[in-house]
């Protein structure tokens, strides 16, 4: 399980549920930029990273491959598709690009209503994940980036979503809680351990919450974080859940959909 | 077997992953019993051409591996230099409000061009032993099996730290590497020592011999190791399990238990931690990879020079190749059921047909390729489909 390689036959499916509330105007700790902006900025990156791994060159042309596709819910009271359901890595980036390279986010979407937002894009992958091109690959790939609490507990679509699975294993659900502090000390990614149980990642209930609704990490994807240098530490069997302090932790929160299914030199990282 | 069929090699491009990569190449060298298996990477540009180079430099570079190695990370980082002052043109197909976009990322991409894997083997064969240098870098596979399946080594398993033994006041330390032999004297066979034996997980004790380490002897004949592997750290009248062929009797008398002993990892101190690789498994694996030219900067890939019975399989291969198992017991199964077909073109298209599939369903279509050494190293059979 969790081996699966990405190819144009077998591409990956990257998603996110991003916040959008008001709250994500405040501005990132240590930073003059406000979430919204550095969730967007570090998405770019990864897209663009996503862009390189699908161009190949054909002859003396390069040429872009569908590896990867993506969907995005963007949600502060009600939930809101970002471009289409499901969208190939060039269409992705296309749209991107034309938004002046934002998903669209502002603040903007008022309150917090996390549980729609995971019901929407259970609803996306319900339908997406049954298809030829998605049903044997390696599972999809949701990331929610959140800064705080939500009107509604997402729990129960979050289970409905780690439920549905791909041939190579169930679909994963990250969960990155942006600027809350947990039990567990670590100064940076270079001795960031993981989570194992809820006594690590509270005292908050929200952390805890988010925690379990976090799936455990496969040992593919264990493995490639700790070889790539992403976290050399983490420990075998944590969950991916994710507290985000400063925005060098955001940007290696991000880089865990680089570790999923690639095949890349190992000190290019 | 004839002395026509020793060598099986194949190089089998991926048939079901809906992407052209045809990124492996092999190659024997019968004049300087060289084999060799290179895997180009995916995301990097040129990476088939890369494989090819170092494919086809393997007998030279197994010349003297230790300096080679840096030879062929120059040619590839040549390559890759002229790469880089090309213009890339982006295909028409690519929507216009993304060109520049692509034609930066493949330019970028070009800084990570003419990557490839490389695992290459030459070996010298006399009559009770063969002498093997190695080269891995990557997740390629080097393995060398006995006749009966048992594996004796591969890269793909990182041998435990030696162990620190129980040490007595005025014992001295020997450090036993590649380029030294070590004196011994014989006790007799490990066969009269059972418990011994068995604690030493040894199956075969008639073979082996239980010695005692006396002293060093300065060889030079071997390149000083480098990369920190293979030294043991003995103590003088130490205990240690030595198979027989390893063992030169020296002829001071006509009962002399008097001997040297070549460095070798089979050589086993009583106390050491073995190497099982029956729990090897080639599931879960991660999918990142070491890969020349950069691995040679950053110092990722061993060398390795070994002594092995005269009757050891070698197998080389992609990492296309062992995926579609999962233990190396369970690949050498598959070797044995399928030896001869794999020696007539058409059984061996289908047989790696079935093999393509059975990779497709367990992590996705690759290219395969083996180089398969079946004592006594002959001629060989290759194939590319």
């Amino acid at each position: 399980m969790y081996e699966k390689k990405i190819s144009s036959k077998n591409p990956g499916l990257i998603c996110g549920i991003l916040d959008d509330s008001g709250s994500t105007e405040d501005k990132l700790s240590g930073t003059t930029d406000s979430i919204f902006e550095w969730i967007a900025r570090y998405f770019g990156i990864i897209l663009m990273e996503l862009l390189a791994r699908s161009t190949a060159m054909q002859g003396q042309e390069a040429v872009v491959k569908p590896r990867y596709h993506n969907s995005f819910v963007l949600y502060g009271s009600a939930p809101k598709i970002w471009g289409e359901p499901v969208m190939d890595i060039e269409s992705t980036v296309k749209r991107f690009q034309e938004a002046d390279n934002s998903l669209g986010l502002c603040a903007g979407l008022g309150g917090t209503d996390a549980l729609a937002a995971f019901e929407k894009m259970y609803d996306i992958l319900k339908e997406s994940i049954q298809k030829k091109e998605f049903c044997n690959s390696f599972p999809a790939m949701v990331f929610h980036l959140t800064d705080g609490l939500s009107a509604t507990d997402a729990t129960p679509a979050a289970e409905k979503i780690k439920q549905l699975k791909t041939s190579d294993g169930n679909v994963l659900v990250v969960n990155a809680f942006i600027g809350t502090s947990t039990n567990l000390e670590y100064t940076s990614s270079t001795d960031f351990t993981g989570y194992l149980d809820e006594s690590e990642a509270g005292p908050s209930p929200d952390n805890i919450r988010l925690f379990h609704m976090s799936s455990e990490m496969p040992e593919t994807i264990f493995n490639n974080l700790v070889e790539d240098g992403i976290f050399p530490e983490l420990r075998q069997g944590s969950r991916l859940f994710f507290d985000v302090r400063t925005k060098e932790m955001l940007k290696h929160v991000i880089q865990v959909v680089g570790s999923i299914g690639s095949r890349t030199e190992r000190t290019e990282r | 077997m004839s002395q026509c069929q020793n060598i099986i090699l194949t190089v089998s491009p991926s048939m079901f992953g809906g992407e052209a990569k045809n990124q492996d190449r092999a190659s024997f060298d019968p004049r300087t019993q060289t084999a060799c298996v290179c895997d180009g990477i995916t995301s990097s540009p040129y990476a088939a051409k890369a494989a090819k180079i170092v494919a086809k430099a393997a007998p030279v570079i197994m010349d003297d591996p230790e300096v080679h190695v840096q030879t062929a990370a120059d040619i590839l980082n040549h390559h890759r230099d002229i790469a880089l002052t090309c213009p890339v043109q982006v295909s028409a197909s690519v929507p216009i409000a993304i060109r520049t976009l692509v034609q930066e990322s493949a330019r970028s991409t070009m800084k990570t061009s003419y990557q490839t894997t490389m695992v290459a083997l030459r070996c010298k064969t006399e009559d009770s032993y063969t002498d093997a240098a190695m080269i891995a870098c990557g997740d390629s596979g080097l393995f060398a099996f006995m006749p009966n399946g048992r594996l004796l080594f591969t890269n793909l398993a990182e041998r435990p730290k030696e162990r620190e033994c129980s040490t007595s006041n005025g014992h001295k330390t020997l450090s036993f590497r590649p380029g030294r032999e070590l004196l011994v004297k014989s006790k007799g066979s490990l066969a009269d020592y059972p418990v011994l034996a068995q604690c030493l997980k040894i199956l075969t004790p008639q073979n082996w011999l239980l010695c005692q380490a006396l002293s060093l002897i300065e060889k030079t004949e071997r390149p000083t190791m480098r990369h920190g592997d293979l030294v043991v750290d003995l103590l003088t009248d130490e205990w240690i399990a030595v198979p027989r062929y390893l063992f030169n009797p020296i002829k001071t008398g006509c009962h002399s238990r008097m001997g040297s002993v070549v460095c070798s990892r089979f050589v086993r101190r009583v106390c050491d931690p073995i190497t099982d690789y029956a729990e090897l498994t080639f599931d879960l694996r991660g999918n990142t990879t070491a890969a020349l030219p950069d691995a040679y900067a950053a110092n990722q890939y061993r060398i390795y020079y070994e002594r092995f019975p005269h009757d050891t399989h070698y197998l080389l291969c992609s990492d296309g190749f062992y995926r579609c198992f999962s233990t190396p017991i369970q690949m050498w199964q598959w070797l044995m059921n399928y030896r001869l077909q794999l020696t007539v073109r058409k059984h061996k298209k289908m047989l790696l047909n079935d093999l393509h599939r059975r990779l497709d369903q367990r992590c996705g279509d690759d290219d395969i390729s083996f180089v398969w050494l079946i004592p006594p190293y002959g001629k060989e059979i290759a194939d590319a489909f």
